[in-house]
């Protein structure tokens, strides 16, 4: 399980790893489409897991998909502020967001095991 | 079974793309209103589809399917000004995509307004909504590489017609509704035709209601669960709110305090029920103050003058001030308009009140009994508010019908619980009168027991309840057909041209120093759209800019070099251009201003035709 998470985690930073390429060389807008829906599915996932694991499979997307939306403009505006919003900040936002959801998993994930059954 | 679920998906997905494809035959260069050039099949199509989704929706087809359809039909019907306007709605929309433009571009860092020397400014300017849904529209767009114009018209369309049906559908399961009536829920999502507008138009506020009714599912979980993170996820979609525009934010807080003080009454109310209810009062009168003191205060950090007055209850006469207590705006709309918009909250306040009468004694649904006082509570305080903001207040920086979207998006769910009750009520009745005739009683497909029922079928009933299906198919595929048609305005200026757009885009391409633009507000939004807002290498005149009006006028009056290097020296700009639209100055005006001005030297730059028409001249003038 620890291992899929790794995985999963470092899928996600390969697919901001693309965006960003894609962004400063290529500009492909099917590159774009097929990385941005593998990173938001890898984080939904990540999310509805930690927060709304007692859900249905559907509800869970749903409302995973809707916070990681709020994350993501509330990342995205505070790098905004901070720094701005180019090339590097929009990765780092997602980094942050990337980072941020597989935490939150890993902190749930502990606290089931340390739960006594 | 298995074949007709078949069936009914292909034939509702061929409806849903044949729904799309019309819309995008009746994209036009040149238009008022999405009706104008509108496809005469789509409103039929549009119809059907809606009434096989009605049916879907009622049929024991697995609820992501009827989730995904519906979704399909809120994404069609909130695209009718993003797919068929050149450049999506006129006015507001176009200038936030300016802004987003210069964040795209680099040429805002930390965002609008973020670098003004006035810190308190500058961190009223952060909390701007422009700037939070800016962030949105950059990130996708470098996320999918795609241009941000694209991205931004899309955004509001794409992110409505995804998460409004599908939070409806949650909230109503967290009131305890079925499969059937949550379905039903998401999909009067789109029979309220301020919602269908609202998700229509790519503006913060529109985002903002969206993050509303993420925070309004959070209330209700955090009411009836005792979980922790719950009052966490409240805070924050209270905070995304916020960000996404200050109206949707300061009445998520007063939603947050009524969820505070509904919790609070509802654990105190046992051990002592009078200071419990004056707690409740207190707090939700604290609810119905923030908003008209938050924007009376709201001119401490911006140029408006919103304040209380008591004039416009003596501009009315005892008549219209009671029309206008109680329709509001409405009261000058025709009969069916009236009905079309308030039919919906009005049916849910009646459900509201009807289920709090008879759950008064029910121990045993204590939780949905809170959730439905929080409705009740939430729905006064809008109504309460918006006579305040309508009646009593003058110089608001937004019209007080903005208000009506939140009563909406609260009457959403209980419309379907109101729907599903009459329905039940219906099929009681006519299972009383088959009964009398000495038939079986019997249940239609609103019945849990279908299976048992449908062994009773005789000849009587079953043709009264196929008569019934029929109608309520017929009756919900027309409200929300009829709600899709008065969402969008019939009358209307000319939007902003695909002409328009070409003449900035050209210029853009063909100017390598900086230039300065005089041009019409039309042609101004549009060159803010390509260029960004107040560019100083692309300078458009903002459309509240009276040296831009004042400029422009002065233009038609007398275009002449000179009137150019005027406007030239007010951004220190190398180049002057003077755009001029035919259908925007009339025939007549626009030949004297282009003969004017061939006759004063200035040098025709491009002449742009539209259908084989001419219809924009650009001119300019060089320094040296």
């Amino acid at each position: 399980m620890r291992d899929e998470k790794f995985l999963f985690t470092a899928l996600s930073y390969i697919m901001i790893l693309i965006i960003s390429l894609n962004s400063i060389f290529m500009l492909s807008m099917a590159l774009g489409i097929t990385t941005s829906l593998v990173f938001f599915l890898v984080n939904t996932i990540f999310l509805e897991y930690t927060l709304f694991e007692e859900k249905a499979v559907f509800e869970r997307l749903i409302l995973g998909s809707f916070v990681l939306l709020w994350l993501l403009g509330i990342i995205s505006w505070a790098i905004l502020i901070i720094y701005r919003l180019d090339i590097i900040g929009s990765a780092m936002a997602l980094c942050i967001l990337a980072s941020l959801s597989s935490t939150l998993s890993r902190i749930k994930t502990r606290h089931t095991k340390r739960e006594p059954k | 079974m298995k074949k007709i679920f078949i069936f009914t998906r292909l034939l509702f997905l061929i409806l849903a793309v044949l729904s799309f494809y019309l819309l995008l035959m009746s994209r036009s260069g040149e238009v008022y209103t999405v009706w104008q050039f509108m496809h005469p099949l789509f409103v039929p199509v549009f119809f059907v589809a809606t009434a096989l989704l009605v049916g879907i929706i009622f049929s024991s087809e697995v609820i992501e399917c009827k989730l995904l359809f519906i979704i399909i039909h809120s994404i069609v019907s909130h695209s009718f000004f993003a797919i068929i306007f050149p450049a999506g709605s006129t006015g507001f929309q176009q200038s936030v995509l300016g802004i987003t433009r210069r964040i795209f571009d680099n040429t805002s860092p930390h965002g609008w307004g973020g670098t003004v020397e006035n810190t308190g400014i500058r961190i009223y300017n952060w909390f701007d909504g422009r700037n939070f849904q800016s962030a949105y529209s950059v990130s996708l767009a470098r996320m999918f590489g795609i241009d941000v114009f694209w991205i931004h018209l899309l955004l509001a369309p794409m992110l409505w017609g995804i998460f409004v049906p599908t939070i409806t559908f949650l909230i109503t399961k967290k009131l305890r509704g079925d499969k059937k009536t949550s379905a039903l829920t998401s999909l009067l999502s789109s029979s309220f035709p301020l919602l269908i507008y609202s998700g229509a138009n790519s503006v913060p506020n529109s985002l903002g209601y969206i993050f509303f009714l993420g925070s309004l599912y959070f209330f209700l979980k955090y009411l009836t669960s005792t979980e922790s993170k719950y009052t966490r996820l409240m805070l924050i979609s209270t905070f995304a709110s916020f960000l996404a525009h200050f109206l949707t934010g300061f009445i998520s807080l007063s939603f947050l305090l009524l969820a505070f003080s509904v919790k609070k009454y509802g654990k105190e109310k046992a051990a002592s029920p009078s200071s419990a209810k004056l707690l409740l009062l207190s707090f939700f009168i604290l609810s119905i103050s923030i908003l008209p003191f938050t924007l009376v205060y709201h001119r401490i950090f911006s140029p408006i003058s919103t304040r209380f007055t008591m004039d416009k209850i003596y501009e009315y006469t005892a008549t219209e001030l009671l029309g206008q207590f109680l329709l509001g705006d409405y009261l000058y709309c025709p009969p069916h308009i009236i009905l079309i918009y308030i039919v919906g909250p009005l049916l849910a306040f009646i459900w509201v009140l009807y289920k709090l009468y008879t759950t008064r004694d029910q121990k045993t649904s204590i939780t949905r009994r809170t959730c439905i006082l929080f409705f009740l509570l939430g729905f006064l305080l809008l109504w309460i508010d918006y006579r305040i903001l309508k009646l009593f207040m003058i110089g608001l920086p937004f019209g007080e019908e903005r208000i009506l979207v939140f009563r909406d998006l609260l009457s959403v769910p209980l419309v379907a619980f109101a729907l599903i009750g009459i329905l039940a009520f219906f099929s009681r009745m006519i299972s009383k009168v088959a009964f009398l005739k000495s038939y079986l009683s019997f249940q239609t497909i609103f019945s849990a027991n279908v299976k048992r029922s449908w062994k009773a079928t005789t000849h009587f009933a079953p043709g009264l309840f196929s008569v019934m299906n029929i109608l309520i198919l017929g009756a919900l595929a027309c409200w929300i057909t009829a709600a899709v048609y008065h969402a969008y305005p019939h009358y209307s200026s000319l939007t902003t041209t695909s002409y328009e757009l070409e003449a900035v885009k050209y210029i853009d391409e063909t100017t390598n120093k900086s230039y300065i633009v005089i041009c019409d507000v039309w042609t101004s939004y549009a060159g803010q759209m390509i260029v960004g807002t107040q560019n100083s290498r692309a300078y458009y005149f903002s459309d509240h800019d009276p040296q831009g009006v004042a400029l422009f006028i002065k233009t038609k009056d007398n275009p002449t070099p000179e009137v150019l290097v005027e406007a030239m020296n007010y951004t220190d700009a190398e180049a002057a251009y003077l755009i001029l639209s035919k259908p925007r100055l009339g025939t007549e005006e626009y030949n004297r201003i282009i003969q004017q001005a061939q006759q004063n030297n200035l040098q025709t730059y491009k002449v742009f035709y539209y259908r084989g028409e001419e219809r924009l001249s650009v001119f300019t003038t060089e320094i040296g």
